[in-house]
């Protein structure tokens, strides 16, 4: 396995080397120092803005929610949260559509609000399912208890 | 006398420590990371295609058979790429807390972590800014003055190269969260004990579910399967209103040219030339074949083209086979106003001059009064409002 490790190590530094010496002598320095910024900006946006905002939900769903809405609750939180990021092109003004008609040429905001009632109603339907078989196995735990003495301890 | 100051605002800073759900784990971020890693290597492999299938230097020239291929590689590059996005957003919420590990102490150490970290550095900062211009590409929301192609091109080198130094130091770590169970706790650190809303299965087909997600619904490729093109709601091409388009006439300043009676397809071959116009392009033996178009931004889609076989006209001035021919377009700005037809493409019967679109003569858009229609070949190579077609 060092072998490997170590064969990685080096084609890694080789194509890190390559793409770097690409980007230097392919850009000017303003658009260099433009592309650097973005980078940079994108990690500040995800590491200091998306990522505490995920964590915080999840701190107060986690403690204000019941278990199976909590967990009904955060599959569409990543599912409705990451398609939004991923239509943000789409869903944005700025991008070009206006001069050609097969570019853009959809209601990207009905169908973003179509998708996302989508998630939200599956998700509620089997957080409501899955209540009712966990009420419906418990009903039918406890009877067995009752017939055949204490419950056994867990764990 | 002293001064009492007042207290200081405290702002807390999380440690790695501070981070208790049990789902964030080795066994969580290895698994993600398996299928993000997948994702990035079709995409690399599929975008080097895509950038030696329009190099004009091509020592072995570009297949023109099956014509599906370019179609199936550049949309394969688009819906990874775009699957990846989730897959990433959820990976890094995964090892979030990696972020505030303490700096050891010792010297070597120091030195050791801090280049495994700043190629991490490296590898985030490259993969967000490689997906995010890679997915507003697509829109043509272009909101920079870097050149997208070249950027998008040597950062995928960064990022590959800064992932297989991040692999080879987390291999022995991922081959044994890999090895057991994903619900196995031995590979957690002591802190991750609090359960979270759901179990780490759930959490992964969440992740897998978020990602075949943004593939289905949002990709630009999306809908190029039919059938499946009913769910593209985000997807930025509907294909409402036929074959789509990559630039409009107006936008590159062919309008007046390309509807000017004068309009001549020059072919020329050293000392001999010939033009046709539209009439006598139409009036030669006409051949019709279904082609794909399919362009760099991942969408494709089938056409029935109509026209003059491009090796009638190179026989037309001698031009013999075996030869490369460069195609110019009447486009005053854009890119691959003149592009080059390697010798393969150019004596394969099925290459036209096509004249019409699904039996309707050319929209201005589409090309008019001809254009490039060759099998496999990028969409944006398959020049439109040809005005030369020369031997090189």
């Amino acid at each position: 396995m060092v072998h490997i490790r170590a064969g990685l190590v080096v084609v890694g530094l080789i194509l890190l080397a390559y793409g770097g010496w690409l980007l230097l002598h392919t850009q000017r320095p303003a658009q260099l120092a433009q592309a650097t910024t973005w980078a940079l900006a994108a990690v500040v946006l995800h590491d200091a803005l998306i990522a505490p905002l995920a964590l915080t939900l999840g701190w107060i769903g986690g403690r204000a929610l019941p278990r199976t809405v909590a967990r009904a609750a955060t599959v569409a939180f990543v599912l409705a949260g990451t398609l939004t990021i991923v239509a943000i092109p789409v869903l944005d003004g700025y991008a070009a559509g206006g001069a050609n008609h097969t570019l853009l040429d959809r209601d990207y905001v009905g169908g973003w609000i179509l998708v996302i009632a989508l998630i939200l109603l599956t998700t509620a339907v089997g957080a409501a399912a899955s209540g009712l078989v966990h009420r419906f196995d418990r009903s039918h735990r406890s009877r067995g208890r009752m017939a055949h003495g204490p419950r056994p301890r867990r764990r | 006398m002293r001064v009492q100051l007042p207290a200081r605002p405290h702002v807390p800073v999380p440690r790695e420590e501070s981070f208790s759900s049990r789902l964030r784990s080795a066994a969580v971020a290895a698994r993600i990371g398996l299928w993000l890693g997948v994702c990035f290597g079709v995409a690399f492999v599929t975008g080097l295609v895509s950038h030696y299938a329009q190099s004009t230097h091509q020592p072995v020239p570009f297949p023109n058979d099956p014509v599906w291929l370019y179609r199936v590689t550049q949309g394969l590059h688009v819906t990874t790429g775009t699957a990846a996005i989730p897959l990433l957003l959820v990976k890094l919420w995964a090892v979030y807390p990696k972020l505030f590990a303490p700096l050891p102490r010792r010297l070597r150490e120091i030195v050791l972590v801090g280049l495994e970290r700043g190629s991490i550095a490296v590898l985030v900062a490259g993969s967000i800014l490689e997906l995010a211009i890679g997915l507003m590409n697509v829109a043509q929301w272009y909101a920079w003055d870097f050149s997208f192609k070249r950027v998008h091109y040597a950062l995928a080198f960064v990022v590959i190269g800064a992932l297989m130094i991040h692999i080879a130091v987390k291999l022995p770590i991922t081959r044994e969260a890999l090895g057991g169970d994903v619900e196995d706790t031995e590979a957690d650190r002591p802190q991750a004990v609090r359960p979270g809303a759901f179990s780490r299965r759930t959490l992964l087909r969440t992740t897998w579910g978020a990602a075949l997600l943004a593939a289905l619904v949002g990709s630009s490729a999306a809908g190029t399967i039919r059938g499946l093109d009913r769910l593209a709601v985000l997807s930025p091409r509907s294909r409402r209103s036929g074959i789509p388009i990559n630039r409009t006439a107006s936008q590159v300043g062919v309008a007046a040219s390309a509807m000017s009676g004068s309009y001549r397809c020059e072919v020329v071959h050293g000392e001999k030339a010939a033009g046709f116009s539209r009439a006598e392009l139409l009036a030669l033996p006409q051949a019709t074949h279904v082609l794909p178009i399919a362009c760099v931004e991942g969408w494709s889609a089938n056409g029935t083209w109509t026209g003059v076989p491009l090796r009638t006209l190179l026989d037309h001035v001698g031009i013999p086979r075996g030869r490369n021919v460069q195609v110019h377009s009447l486009q005053e700005r854009g890119a691959d106003r003149v592009t080059v037809l390697p010798a393969n493409v150019a004596d394969d019967e099925r290459t036209l001059v096509a004249l019409l679109l699904d039996g309707q003569p050319l929209s201005l858009d589409h090309g008019y009064p001809a254009r490039l229609m060759a099998p496999d070949r990028p969409g944006t190579l398959q020049t439109k409002w040809i005005s030369r077609i020369e031997a090189l």
